[in-house]
């Protein structure tokens, strides 16, 4: 006689209870064990929630009192997301994710390339209005752009090839997550973005944040995949102009992808970039941003000479 | 302090607080109803008596906690990682004990017991397989071989 216990059955209801507790790292395996449970993870709201988070700013407004700003909600997958990935074909792919607590039969820890996946038409941030109402929600003008979207431009090339024994692999392996960068540099964030933060998705924060830390690091790359889609009336009009910006920016592949493009516009025509200093660095500065922007006062900005001092603020 | 007596499904008599057992809101309900504290056991015909003395243990440990909040969203009650390090140790119980304390909060209608028993479960199928997770929940796998081409090709590239 078989005496191997079997589990008391949990029903349908409290299975589910179970789906909603569980973190968003198990949501990909959780949706391969039944059509169920595949059709609520992807389908229960309180599921989807559960794969945002928010991060709040420090305390501490250079420009005035603490404002009270509004806190989206971002995937979680930007936790893990450190950068993109250049392949033999020297084209940048798809970004790592490092999900903690797995570790392969070395012992190292298992890193993944982002796999869209279940996740792909998740938004990559929704709002969190201050009062907590809403929350969950996008906005009618916020960025509308799913892991999806990022990949509509990228060439993905699947994982088999040798990627980490590119030297970009490597040096990448000390890149800070979103996360970490974004707790980092918090303060920066929230003393010369106040007006961003306020007003722009926090994608878009990310979007300048990121900006002008642009190194081998690889983390600039994500800027262009959190730009906003293009409205065609805020097309750039000048080719001449496009083609700098796409060359400042090393973005030329993500035409298509900028819908605010009024702001990027403005933004990159108020920074230049620097000669690389004696030690290879590179410097930016940004003399027409301490004045008005937008209508809105701007009093800092900041320049970025790596990631590492990507947040050198004057 | 009054007392109640429970009566487990296997016939065993436990006396609890009344506090104490009133963390259960079927026995807080059925005691308003009643009006006055029974002298007699109140059966719990689904809970054996390891389990209702477990739930009891759990009971006593947050008799004095504040009620749930009322917001079914709460974020404190979604949040998996968010499980007191009392209740964790709580919690290490064999598996079919997990299972049985989480009928029995559902039965008893002990919220965040049951929230404590969902989140630990969420977190100790993590890493585990699809395979795996069936076999703990007694799951069959009804994907039809077009759904899990499709899904194979979905995750292609997820891992290492």
């Amino acid at each position: 006689m078989d005496d191997k216990k079997v589990n008391p059955y949990l029903p349908l209801e409290l299975q589910l209870l179970i789906l909603e507790a569980a973190p968003f790292e198990s949501h990909q395996t959780l949706s391969l064990v039944c059509r169920t449970w595949r059709t609520f993870i992807l389908t229960s709201p309180s599921v989807l929630q559960n794969r945002y988070t928010s991060y709040t700013l420090p305390e501490g407004h250079a420009n005035g009192p603490r404002t009270k700003f509004h806190e989206p909600l971002y995937h979680g997958i930007l936790s893990y997301l450190t950068h993109y990935v250049r392949m033999d074909d020297g084209i940048y792919h798809a970004c790592y994710l490092k999900p903690p607590g797995y570790l392969n039969w070395t012992g190292e820890p298992v890193k993944y390339i982002l796999n869209p996946g279940l996740f792909g038409k998740d938004l990559l941030s929704l709002d969190h209005s201050p009062d907590g109402k809403g929350k969950g929600k996008s906005r009618d003008d916020d960025l509308q752009l799913s892991f999806n979207n990022i990949y509509a431009h990228e060439r993905v090339t699947p994982w088999k090839q040798s990627v980490w024994k590119h030297p970009f692999t490597t040096q990448a392996s000390t890149t800070p997550t979103i996360a970490e960068f974004l707790k980092k540099n918090g303060q920066a964030v929230n003393n010369g973005l106040a007006d961003y933060y306020t007003n722009y998705s926090y994608a878009d924060v990310l979007k300048v944040v990121m900006k002008y830390t642009r190194n081998s690091s690889g983390v600039c790359f994500l800027e262009f995949a959190l730009a906003p889609m293009p409205r065609s009336s805020e097309n750039v009009n000048s080719t001449t102009a496009r083609e700098r910006l796409d060359l400042e920016e090393g973005r030329g592949r993500t035409k298509g992808l900028i819908r605010k493009w009024e702001v990027v516009r403005k933004l990159k025509g108020m920074v230049k970039r620097k000669p690389k200093d004696p030690d290879g660095r590179v410097e930016f500065e940004a003399p027409g941003l301490e004045g008005h922007y937008e209508g809105k006062e701007v009093k800092s900005f900041w320049r970025a000479d790596g990631v590492n001092a990507a947040s050198s603020w004057y | 302090m009054s007392q109640i007596i429970l009566l487990s499904s296997d016939n065993v008599e436990m006396k609890v607080d009344k506090e104490v057992a009133e963390r259960s809101i079927l026995i807080k309900n059925m005691l308003e109803d009643v009006g006055e504290t029974p002298d007699q056991a109140i059966p719990i015909p689904n809970v054996n008596e390891g389990v209702l003395r477990k739930v009891i243990e759990w009971c006593e440990h947050h008799r004095n906690d504040p009620p749930p909040p009322a917001d079914e969203d709460s974020d404190s009650r979604k949040k998996s990682t968010d499980i007191e390090e009392w209740d964790q140790k709580f919690m290490q119980v064999d598996q079919e004990m997990l299972f049985e304390i989480i009928l029995a909060a559902n039965y008893l209608d002990i919220k965040p017991l049951l929230d404590v028993g969902c989140k630990t479960v969420a977190n100790m199928i993590k890493g585990k397989s699809p395979e795996e997770i069936r076999k703990t929940f007694n799951i069959q796998n009804d994907f039809t071989p077009e759904e899990e081409d499709q899904i194979r090709r979905e995750n292609e590239w997820a891992e290492e």
